[in-house]
């Protein structure tokens, strides 16, 4: 029987050069991008780590964790998803003039394979184990990376890897898939804007795309190209 | 629960954009790897995953691309209460409200083929922190899935989240006003004009994102 993934994750990462002591949830609910209440005290956060070389905290739906050259904005919740998306581009509209010259679009996902054979085809199917005879004793796939130019405009690449679940035991699969832009010019590129236009225009694309490469690795049909 | 920040951080080091921190625990193909590798968790930790190597090479590249060492610090996490599958994804725009309800139009997400529908919602389904959000104009999106409680327990949920972006600078609105007279211009010559002078707006009005 095919089933969703257990446990799914997404993830926006910026790179670029951020001042982590600004992203307090305290400056997200000035403006208004998470629910506060009528003094702009945000409601709901877990855990809040404010440095000024690390912020970190989460609420029920997302995490944030900003260092110098890192913001890492993810969620487990699908009905977050779009507003993740939402979150990542008005923070960077309203500062944009951060300089981010990287972005990553990042989905994790980690299926329970309904028995051991089904855990061990995806192994053998994506690492034939013939090519090993003589070269291994009992080998075996612990960690496949695979890489592909990107088919639109933008500069990057889709990235996709493939090993054991930590999360989910027994037979637990995890898939990531990164998909990678840069910026066209980092020499010229002055801001946040061309990043999150991208993400603005790529986010439900990537996403979907996304889900339908892991389905189609678990499951080995619809090779998606 | 404790976590250990890192606050001197090579800046070399921080280039993936990568969410991938767990190393693989356990391997693919003979029956009895997946007890083997269990047992034997950390011990094998002596090579260099290729994530971090330099031997992968992408089409159309001759020499091996160098992979930068991804630097991850623990990051919190939300909270795992359950997990929620989305089985409908509907965009809306409030058309209009009242102190009961709103009316609003939908884009089924899910399937693009089908037509908008319009739809009312009591207040009462609308979370307190996004009731202030309500406009007309405003856009949200519905979500209707299983939600799986940590227990197990599962239950049809419909969510309602209310899109959250920042007031349109002026510089954006005089961008997006210069961009529809130039379109005007070009379908309705003299006739669009008159209708942008007809639609002027108050300068004093809200200027948040309309749908």
């Amino acid at each position: 029987m095919k089933t969703s993934p257990e446990l799914e994750q997404a993830s926006i990462v910026f790179l670029g050069s951020f001042n982590p002591a600004i992203f307090h949830p305290s400056w997200f609910a000035a403006h208004d991008l998470i629910p506060c209440d009528d003094q702009k005290v945000p409601k709901g956060i877990n855990r809040t780590l404010v440095l000024p070389e690390i912020t970190d905290f989460s609420t029920e739906d997302f995490s944030l964790q900003v260092q110098a050259q890192r913001f890492a904005l993810r969620t487990t919740n699908a009905s977050f998803y779009e507003s993740l998306r939402d979150l990542a581009y008005s923070t960077f509209s309203i500062l944009h003039h951060t300089p981010i010259i990287k972005m990553g679009l990042n989905r994790d996902f980690h299926f329970r394979m309904p028995d051991i054979d089904a855990w061990h085809e995806i192994g053998h199917r994506l690492a034939p184990k013939e090519h090993w005879k003589g070269l291994l004793h009992h080998p075996g796939l612990r960690h496949l990376s695979m890489e592909g130019e990107r088919q639109d405009d933008y500069k990057g690449f889709i990235r996709v890897i493939v090993e054991p679940s930590n999360e989910i035991k027994p037979h637990g699969v995890h898939i990531g898939v990164n998909d990678h832009y840069e910026v066209h010019d980092p020499e010229k590129n002055k801001g946040s804007i061309e990043l999150i236009e991208i993400l603005q225009k790529m986010w439900s694309k990537s996403i979907n795309s996304a889900s339908k490469t892991a389905q189609t690795i678990i499951w080995g049909e619809e090779m998606t190209t | 629960m404790s976590i250990s920040v890192q606050t001197q951080v090579p800046q070399e080091e921080i280039v993936t954009t990568e969410e991938h921190e767990k190393p693989p625990m356990m391997l693919f193909a003979p029956e009895d790897f997946e007890k083997k590798a269990s047992k034997q968790e950390g011990e094998n930790d002596t090579y260099e995953s290729s994530l971090n190597g330099d031997l992968d090479t992408v089409p159309g590249e001759e020499k091996p691309r160098q992979y930068d060492i991804p630097m991850i610090l623990p990051q919190s996490q939300p909270d795992p209460r359950g997990k929620f599958e989305v089985l409908q994804l509907y965009e809306g725009v409030v058309l209009s409200a009242n102190n009961h309800s709103m009316w609003a139009r939908l884009v089924n997400k899910t399937n693009e083929l089908e037509e908008d529908e319009e739809a009312e919602f009591p207040l009462e389904e609308i979370s307190y922190g996004d009731r202030k959000l309500i406009e007309n104009g405003a856009v949200f999106y519905w979500y209707i899935g299983y939600y799986d409680s940590a227990s197990g327990q599962r239950t049809r949920e419909s969510k309602i989240r209310f899109r959250r972006l920042p007031a349109l600078s002026d510089d954006v609105i005089k961008k997006a006003r210069m961009k529809a007279e130039d379109i005007m211009k070009r379908f309705s010559g003299d006739q669009g004009d008159a209708f942008l002078d007809a639609t002027q707006t108050d300068p004093n009005e809200k200027k948040f994102v309309k749908a």
